[in-house]
Order: structure tokens, then C-alpha cells, then sequence
């Protein structure tokens, strides 16, 4: 949108002078002072100058924040040398972080594989006399049988 | 909300243009930029509803300013004189000069990208801090252990050569 108006020169010390007062006075009542308030909005009331320079001043104002915001955002955004320098080391970096694991994971699966056989030695299994009947068995004990006199054939009988 | 039929590209293409110039307009006749934010909220929801009015063969902007104004003067109503800055007939008769500058939205926003350019990273540092993050003259001096009427005067400096600087550039474009 160009146009081919001049802007009010500047230049001159009325008008900076304007402008200046212009400034402070609009401080002043935006931190609250009533007083700067009412000599601001007289002002403005009875002076074409000051209604113009006013307005320029403060659309000036909300073009100024505006760049400073979408500086803020680009110097956010933009890629900064010691962040470049930080990602060109990267793949050596993740090399180097990718062998340190590998290693830790050899190391800590044979340690784990000698910590389980010797957890797991075999124990000497234990014999359970499973066989051997005891008094509640219903057989009854075998008599004790002297063999000392007696003859070849001969039946054995309890004493 | 329902929105009756209109060429919404068009509309949605010429609001999104020249909703930055609007952002202007509000910030210029409420004098502060919370207050501002809010009526463009509400002008561009008025816009909306309102947009099968827009006559499509005249230009946008001026038929945007005039529906900003309205809800500037309806919202200092609204607000009585709590924290307003100006009066209501100021406000009303500051439009027109409003309206011009904010019109040139686009060559301010260039001029003062070149202007900001030749200052120091310090005095750009103490702007943002002030216009973009809202930091009070009373906070900053105490943060940066300057006197509270040097950082206003600093400030008051910094604006002037600016405002000179983006003059010089809107009068004498390279």
C-alpha cells in the first residue's frame, strides 16, 4: 500500500517537542497518573497536531513491538554456530555411545550366564529309602534263625 | 456462529491481510495493547458475522476500520473511564488520524525493521523487554540497576530516534 503523501517532517524542534510531551504524557497516564490523563486527552481534544502525532506514535509503537516479536522468533529460530558445532560431532559421538552400550551389554550378559550356573549346580540327589518297610509295615520281621546244630534240611522253628 | 453466504475465500484472504494494519488501528485508539488485542478479537468475530455486508467491489480496509471503531467506542462505553486512557470523544475524533496511520501499516513495519536495525543490541534488548514483554520502567530498573528516570529518558530517546528515522524512510523511500 504506497502512498504518495509526506509524512509530517520531524526535523523541526516544534514538532519533536510535541511529540516528546506527547510521550510522557501518555506514560504518565498509563501508570495511572489522573492528571497526565486529563492534560493528555485536553490536548488531543483542541489540537489536530497532536491527535496526528499521537495516533503516528502509536501505530509506530505497535510496528516497533511487532518487529522486535518476529526477532525474538527468528533468533529462537535460528540455528546458532555452538548448537551446528554440537550436531556436526553427533555421529562420532553416537558411535562412540552405540559401541560403549554394546560392550556394557557383553559384559553384563556373561556375568549375569556365570552368576546363574553357579546359582544352579546340581545338588547330589538325596536317597529315599522308599524300600525299606518300617513297623507299620504289614509284613511282619523275620524270625532269627540259629543255624548253629541244626541239620542240613532240617525245618527251623521258632524257640 | 453462523455466517451468512459470502465469498469466504476472499473475505478470509483480505482479513488475513490486513489484520495486522487492524491490530494497529485498535492499539492507536485505545492507547494500550491488552485492551487493543481484545477489541481486534472482537472486531474480527463482528467482522465474520457481519461480512455479507462488505460490498466486495470497494476496498476492505476502510469497512474493517469503520467496524474497529464501533467496537472501540462500544467497549470504552462498556468500560466507563476504569483504566481507559482516553476520553470519548478523543477516542472519536482520533480515528481519522487512526485510520491514516495504521493504512500504512506495511511501509511503518519496513522502516522500522531499517531503523532497528542501527541500534545497538543493548537498546533493542531494553525495548523488547519493555514493548514485547510488558516490563514495567519500575521492574527493568531494579533489574538493571539504572535509576528509574534514566530508563525512561533512555527510552524516551530511543523512541525519538526511531520516530525520526522511520519518517526519513517513509518520505524518502530507497
Amino acid at each position: 500500500m504506497r502512498h504518495t503523501t509526506l509524512e509530517p517532517p520531524f526535523m523541526n524542534n516544534q514538532s519533536a517537542d510535541l511529540e516528546r510531551r506527547l510521550y510522557l504524557l501518555l506514560e504518565a497516564a498509563r501508570a495511572n497518573d489522573l492528571q497526565a490523563r486529563g492534560a493528555l486527552n485536553e490536548l488531543l481534544r483542541h489540537d489536530l497536531r497532536a491527535r496526528t502525532a499521537l495516533a503516528r506514535l502509536l501505530v509506530d509503537e505497535h510496528v516497533l513491538s511487532e518487529n522486535l516479536r518476529d526477532a525474538s522468533i527468528s533468533t529462537l529460530l535460528e540455528p546458532r554456530a555452538d548448537v551446528l558445532a554440537m550436531t556436526a560431532r553427533k555421529p562420532t559421538s553416537s558411535w562412540r555411545q552405540l559401541s560403549a552400550a554394546a560392550a556394557g551389554l557383553a559384559v553384563g550378559v556373561a556375568s549375569a550366564s556365570l552368576l546363574f550356573g553357579y546359582a544352579n549346580v546340581t545338588p547330589e540327589p538325596k536317597q529315599i529309602a522308599i524300600a525299606n518297610p518300617g513297623f507299620e509295615s504289614p509284613v511282619a520281621p523275620l524270625p532269627k534263625v540259629s543255624l548253629q546244630n541244626s541239620e542240613p534240611g532240617a525245618a527251623t522253628t521258632p524257640k | 456462529m453462523t455466517a451468512p453466504a459470502f465469498d469466504e475465500k476472499l473475505f478470509i484472504t483480505e482479513l488475513t491481510k490486513h489484520q495486522p494494519a487492524l491490530g494497529a488501528f485498535c492499539h492507536a485508539q485505545l492507547g494500550d495493547r491488552h485492551q487493543a488485542r481484545e477489541i481486534l478479537q472482537t472486531t474480527c468475530v463482528t467482522l465474520w458475522l457481519k461480512a455479507s455486508e462488505w460490498d466486495t467491489a470497494r476496498p476492505f480496509l476502510p469497512w474493517a476500520f469503520g467496524i474497529a471503531r464501533f467496537t472501540a467506542l462500544a467497549h470504552l462505553r462498556d468500560r466507563g473511564r476504569e483504566r481507559l486512557i482516553f476520553d470519548e470523544d478523543v477516542l472519536a475524533s482520533m480515528s481519522s488520524e487512526a485510520e491514516l496511520a495504521a493504512e500504512r501499516y506495511d511501509d511503518r513495519l519496513d522502516a522500522m525493521r531499517l531503523c532497528l536495525e542501527k541500534l545497538s543490541e543493548k537498546d533493542r534488548e531494553l525495548l523488547r523487554l519493555h514493548y514485547v514483554l510488558g516490563r514495567s520502567i519500575k521492574d527493568l530498573s531494579q533489574e538493571l540497576e539504572r535509576g528509574e528516570s534514566a530508563l525512561k529518558m533512555a527510552l524516551l530517546r530511543l523512541r525519538e530516534q526511531l520516530s525520526q528515522c522511520v519518517t526519513r524512510r517513509l518520505n524518502h523511500p530507497l
